[in-house]
């Protein structure tokens, strides 16, 4: 039995706990105001908001319920547009309406279901976070502008937030519906009541993460299958420093490791890089072992940690073993992974103060776009030479791929534009892009050539480049 | 039925939208979103292959799968006794024959429906879909343009028969030549909402459809024609449209399929698309190659323009659109002349999408323009205005109003043109490279028919009812506009009714035509009902007994005297008098004889601002304006949301907006959200939306004109310009994505 809160109601179903979130919204719900408007996470017309509680405390997130199982939700608050709505608009709705912010309407309640979660969460009260909350919602009448202002008149109603907890404040306002003050208790309450997890027997069992790739892939497959849900696992979360090493639970989100201290402190371009990375609801979702054994050769957070020189842990519930994530991949979608194991653990050492390190892509959207070709570069310079040096690209073979020729090229060399050049000619012999519907084969050796022209830019600010500006072949 | 109330006060500006309230929370109901008693779900099979015959279809696993009530496929379908849309006024702009779904072996395009299975539950449904196994006489398809120009043919009809004016291909011999092609590929409408009907028989001849479409009427019209059915026996509904774009313009198979599923089983039918049908179900934007040739003095006056163009159609539909009419009317030119053809390829039909043929044919020619700009080393602004069209070239007729220059001077003006340094690849900021680029359209301002009742009720409200449906511009807000204005009633007692085929008769929403259109009749019916009033309250015994009905004044829901205002009579008092409970008025509008005196035409200009980076290649829009010269705008808020929202189309269209088929089978590659870019927010840069406002005399009572397809003419071909003004590179294929640039 699944349970959760959904809007002011206590559910307990007995639907499969690989059936997806959206489904039951609508079918089994008959609340109708959740759109269907892909089934794959890239429209943003099904987001919910789902409430959990971490170290004690009530915390709101947008998913897309399209690519929710019930597994995912089980013992959290789900809220639908039906369950922010009031006797009359609520400000966020009367915002929407008064900035003439919706058109056809199909969207909006997946953008007011955002903005909702704007105002529900610890962010800060302005309007670049507000934009930012509707980066997973596409429209395809209005041109956006008129939603951004209404974003915009939303921001200013938070501003008077000030210290106060966001579910207190929203609620004391009448911003939200006043039942949201109770639910930190009533989840408290469920968590207590839940019978230890959902059933996750078996060995044969399909593990999901957040589930962002895989109901892409098989949702039909999944709906009844033996699914083992390694998202709610507190052991898998949370991310950590020991001594100068860095440990990522695997079933750490994306989001997670936006909020935390470590990245914050060591990767002080972090978020800005993320923002490069899909959409608000997908990062919510998303984990980063999930990234890593999904396999996509152009997965953003695989191409990231390999350039860390991340280490797995695998487990199978008995016996661990560790793994370099580069070693993890064997061909395309093949993976050094048995099927009853899974990743326990992610580690990585800190950058020291010598060790820099850089993420680019190129996409042709903005936002909630693949890439066409991604790369990270972290490298350690002591008195102007390369002691150690770690090049990913993603977009360019079947694997994501840790390019260890031109690694072990830079390291010991120095920092100029020749060298830049003449590793660039070498990551294009360790590649092997192929055409499609992102983009030629050649158009992307030339692209993985100008980014790693892009990083050396962007972390050696001094460095002379214009030969490397002038010359676009490699 | 929709019914829209304005729920606010009397505005102090623009209405704000009357069904705003239904959106943000959820309770607009779209035509998915119905849930009946015994509801059952179909879903449809698709052919893998793009041309060839059925072989065998084997539907016994798929039968004995739980939950599945009934699978069709040509094996078995019932007979559809007419296909023929006769004399249907909505009828599609094709010539052939409508693929008939179920009723025969032909494949025509891969992803063609070619059975249905109808199941207690959607995922029984979907289950089953996947055990019906299909064999195939396969054939070699042809699915690219490129390679098979050499079959392209003129199609039917007067119509696109090659233009000539003055001399043919006169660049030729002019001083300044320019000859350039132009590419746009597959752009697909993509909706938010999936195209979904529910559909269910009461008996053998009645049946009521809800369907995602963009004509109520026209779609109850097809399914009449197609079942053989009387009018009052077929109810469509659609109460709200989650956008359309072209995309609902037809009735398309899956629509006849459905019906027929609920006619089969005799129960209620629910379908709905996926997003990846949505690429070959519902139309899309032709693949185009065109080809401006332009002569011109070195002062920059058009001597000579010709415009070609190769588009694409299916195998059983002639499909066209008006690719190459701008070039007849856009510029002053003695001499021009176009070549329009079209190829039949193994794919669905193509359809209508935002600014159709115009938008198309505005990218080249805009584009060209802008060569001839460097060729004469003049202003492209300055180029366009030297070569105004003072009066239509074609028709020799003049326009009933154009303020194109003001557009020009205002849209000019705003984004800061003077202040560019115009030669190309010489702007930056940092690692960007900056440009400038403007683009202009127009689009022929119609005015069709429709039918408006009106009632007034006792207590002095007023409901208006049309079977009109509105796929988001915010039809039933305007025409509570326009009907508070002329008929003199605070906009919060006035209903519109729409979204029900059993309402009377209005249009089908496209080709920036409902305002005109319906707009023109609800000023009608208004005016007729106020005379009816006027014959009330003047008769002997009456309130107003004597005056003269043109001495009478309509305001506030108020008939006053204009030489005394102290005398006046409630509307609700003149339905009293009536003994009755309402009084009700039905008007039918139509245009008069003006198109024969004037050429009407609304006109857009587009300027935009880019920033290309210099190692990737990427293009960001930093600065739109648009300004639109649409006659009088009704409702500044809902125009301002309709303008850009044809720019973000805009944007699509030059930047990101490419159906990729993999010829080797005749499958789109990139059939979803992910992969099929269209823009999303951090993509729309400050857009401004501007407008002359200046009411047309001659069009219709409102003065309005079309606004929908102009936003988005000649909006690519801005962005395209502005690439070139900032890096010195002309990209003439769509999408202008990295890779174009870098090479």
């Amino acid at each position: 039995m699944i349970n959760f809160i959904l809007n002011n109601n206590e559910i307990n179903t007995d639907r499969p706990a690989g059936s997806l979130l959206l489904d039951f919204i609508r079918y089994n719900q008959h609340l109708m105001g959740t759109k269907i408007g892909c089934r794959e996470g890239d429209c943003g017309a099904c987001t919910v908001l789902v409430g959990d509680l971490e170290n004690g405390e009530l915390q709101y997130r947008s998913f897309t319920s399209c690519l929710t199982p019930l597994g995912n939700i089980h013992g959290k608050h789900v809220v639908t547009v039906e369950g922010i709505n009031m006797d009359d608009l609520n400000p966020i709705q009367q915002c929407m309406a008064d900035a003439s912010a919706t058109q056809c309407g199909f969207c909006t309640p997946g953008f007011v279901m955002s903005l909702a979660g704007f105002c529900l969460s610890d962010q800060d009260a302005n309007q670049q976070n507000a934009v930012a909350a509707i980066d997973g919602n596409i429209c395809r009448c209005t041109g956006y502008k008129s939603i951004e202002r209404a974003a915009g008149k939303i921001t200013e109603l938070m501003q008077q937030k000030g210290n106060q907890e966001a579910v207190e404040f929203v609620t004391a306002n009448n911003i939200l519906p006043g039942y949201f003050a109770s639910i930190k208790e009533r989840l408290q309450k469920l968590s207590l009541a839940l019978n230890g997890e959902l059933n996750q027997p078996a060995s044969t069992a399909q593990f999901a993460g957040g589930g962002t790739d895989l109901y892409v892939q098989k949702p039909e497959e999944l709906k009844e299958a033996n699914v083992r849900f390694l998202y709610n696992k507190d052991v898998l979360k949370g991310i950590r420093k020991t001594g100068n090493k860095c440990f990522v639970g695997p079933s750490a989100t994306v989001t997670d490791l936006q909020g935390s201290e470590v990245m914050r402190q060591y990767f002080p371009n972090f978020n800005k890089q993320v923002k490069l990375i899909s959409s608000t609801p997908i990062r919510n979702m998303a984990t980063i072992a999930g990234n890593f054994i999904n396999a996509s050769p152009i997965g953003d957070f695989t191409i990231f940690f390999l350039a860390l020189n991340a280490t797995l842990v695998l487990s199978d519930g008995n016996k661990t073993r560790e793994l370099p994530l580069h070693k993890l991949y064997k061909g395309y979608k093949t993976l050094d992974k048995r099927p009853e194991e899974f990743i326990e653990q992610i580690w990585f050492e800190l950058p020291g103060k010598n060790t820099f390190f850089n993420f680019e892509k190129v996409s042709k959207r903005t936002h909630l776009d693949i890439a066409s070709v991604n790369t990270a570069i972290q490298l350690t310079v002591v008195d102007g030479t390369i002691t150690e040096a770690h090049l990913s690209a993603g977009g360019v073979g079947p694997i994501p791929k840790l390019l260890e020729q031109t690694s072990e090229f830079l390291r010991g060399r120095a920092v100029t534009e020749e060298v830049i050049n003449d590793a660039i000619d070498i990551a294009q012999s360790e590649i092997s892009p192929i055409s499609d519907a992102r983009g030629t084969s050649g158009y992307k050796r030339l692209l993985l050539g100008q980014l790693i022209k892009a990083h050396f830019i962007a972390l050696f600010p001094h460095l002379q480049v214009k030969k490397l500006l002038l010359s676009h072949s490699s | 039925m929709a019914t829209h109330q304005y729920l606010g006060g009397q505005p102090d500006e623009a209405l704000d939208r009357v069904d705003g309230r239904q959106k943000v929370t959820g309770a607009a109901k779209y035509s998915v979103d119905d849930i009946l008693p015994g509801l059952t779900y179909a879903v449809l099979v698709e052919s893998t292959i793009a041309k060839g015959h059925i072989k065998k279809i084997d539907t016994k696993k798929a039968q004995s799968a739980p939950g599945v009530l009934a699978i069709i496929y040509h094996g078995n379908a019932p007979a559809i006794p007419g296909y023929e849309t006769g004399g249907n006024p909505a009828k599609p702009p094709t010539g052939g024959e409508p693929f008939r779904v179920f009723q025969n072996t032909q494949i025509y395009f891969a992803g063609q429906p070619i059975a249905i299975v109808i199941a207690d539950t959607y995922e029984r449904a979907i289950y089953a879909a996947t055990l019906v196994e299909t064999e195939y006489n396969k054939d070699d398809q042809r699915t690219d343009i490129e390679g098979n120009k050499d079959k392209a043919v003129v199609p039917k009809g007067p119509r696109y028969a090659d233009y000539i004016r003055g001399e043919a291909d006169a660049y030729k011999n002019s001083v300044i030549k320019i000859e350039a092609e132009y590419i746009i590929p597959v752009e697909v409408h993509n909706p938010m909402e999936l195209h979904a009907t529910t559909a269910f028989w009461d008996g053998e001849d009645k049946v009521t459809v809800f369907d995602k479409t963009q004509g109520v009427k026209s779609t109850q019209r097809s399914i009449m024609d197609a079942f053989k059915l009387k009018e009052q026996n077929v109810q469509v509904n659609t109460d709200f449209v989650g956008g359309g774009f072209g995309s609902g313009l037809r009735t398309w198979p899956h629509v006849i399929a459905a019906v027929l599923a609920a006619k089969k089983i005799n129960k209620p039918v629910k379908l709905v698309l996926t997003r990846p049908q949505m690429f070959t179900m519902v139309g899309y934007r032709p693949y185009s190659w065109q080809k401006i040739s332009l002569g011109a003095t070195r002062d920059g006056v058009l001597t000579g323009l010709t415009h070609e163009a190769i588009s694409e159609t299916s195998t059983y539909e002639e499909f066209t659109d008006r690719t190459v009419d701008i070039s007849k009317v856009m510029y002053a030119c003695p001499n021009v002349n176009t070549r329009y053809k079209i190829v039949a390829l193994d794919k669905s039909t193509p359809t209508w999408m935002r600014g159709p043929g115009e938008a198309t044919g505005a990218y080249a020619l805009e584009c060209a323009i802008d060569e001839l700009s460097y060729a004469v080393n003049l202003d492209p602004l300055e180029l366009r205005i030297r070569n105004h069209a003072d009066v239509d070239p074609v028709r020799n007729l003049p326009w009933s109003s154009k303020y194109l220059k003001e557009c020009y001077q205002k849209g000019a003006e705003a984004i800061g043109w003077n202040k560019r340094n115009p030669k190309p690849n010489s702007m930056q900021e940092g690692e960007w490279q900056l440009g400038y680029g403007m683009g202009a359209g127009n689009f022929n301002a119609n005015r069709g028919r429709a039918t408006v009742k009106a009632t007034l009720l006792a207590d002095g409200s007023l409901v208006l009812q049309s079977a009109v449906s509105d796929s988001g511009p915010g039809t039933a807000t305007t025409m509570t506009s326009i009907a508070s204005n002329v008929f003199g009633l605070s906009p919060g007692k006035i209903t519109f009714e729409l979204g029900d085929s059993s309402l009377p008769p209005g249009p089908t929403q496209g080709g920036s035509t409902t305002t005109s259109t319906l707009g023109s009749a609800v000023h009608d019916v208004c005016v007729a009902l106020q005379q009816k009033m006027a014959e009330l309250v003047t008769i002997q015994g009456s309130l107003l007994q004597g005056a003269k009905p043109e001495n009478l004044h309509f305001e506030k829901g108020y008939i006053t005297l204009k030489t005394d205002a102290s005398k006046k009579v409630a509307y609700a008092d003149v339905v009293k008098q009536t003994g009755s409970s309402q009084l009700e008025v039905t008007k039918d509008s139509q245009a008069g004889d003006e198109r024969n005196k004037y050429s009407i035409y609304s006109f857009a200009v587009h300027f935009v601002q880019v920033q290309v980076h210099r190692l990737t290649g990427v293009v960001r829009i930093k600065k739109v304006v648009t300004v639109a010269d649409a006659g009088k705008i009704i409702n500044e808020k809902t125009a301002a949301s309709q303008l850009m929202g044809g720019v973000v189309s805009g944007i699509g269209m030059a930047l990101m907006e490419d159906a990729v088929m993999d010829h080797r089978f005749g499958r789109y590659v990139n059939n979803n959200l992910a992969d099929y870019h269209v823009p999303v927010s951090a993509d729309v840069p400050d857009i401004k939306a501007l407008f002359i406002d200046k009411p047309d005399p001659f069009i219709n009572p409102i003065g309005s004109k079309g606004l929908g397809e102009i936003a988005n003419v000649g909006f690519a071909a801005a962005v395209a310009n502005a690439v070139y003004h900032a890096t010195g590179k002309r990209i003439r294929t769509l999408p202008i994505t990295p890779d174009k640039l870098l090479r």
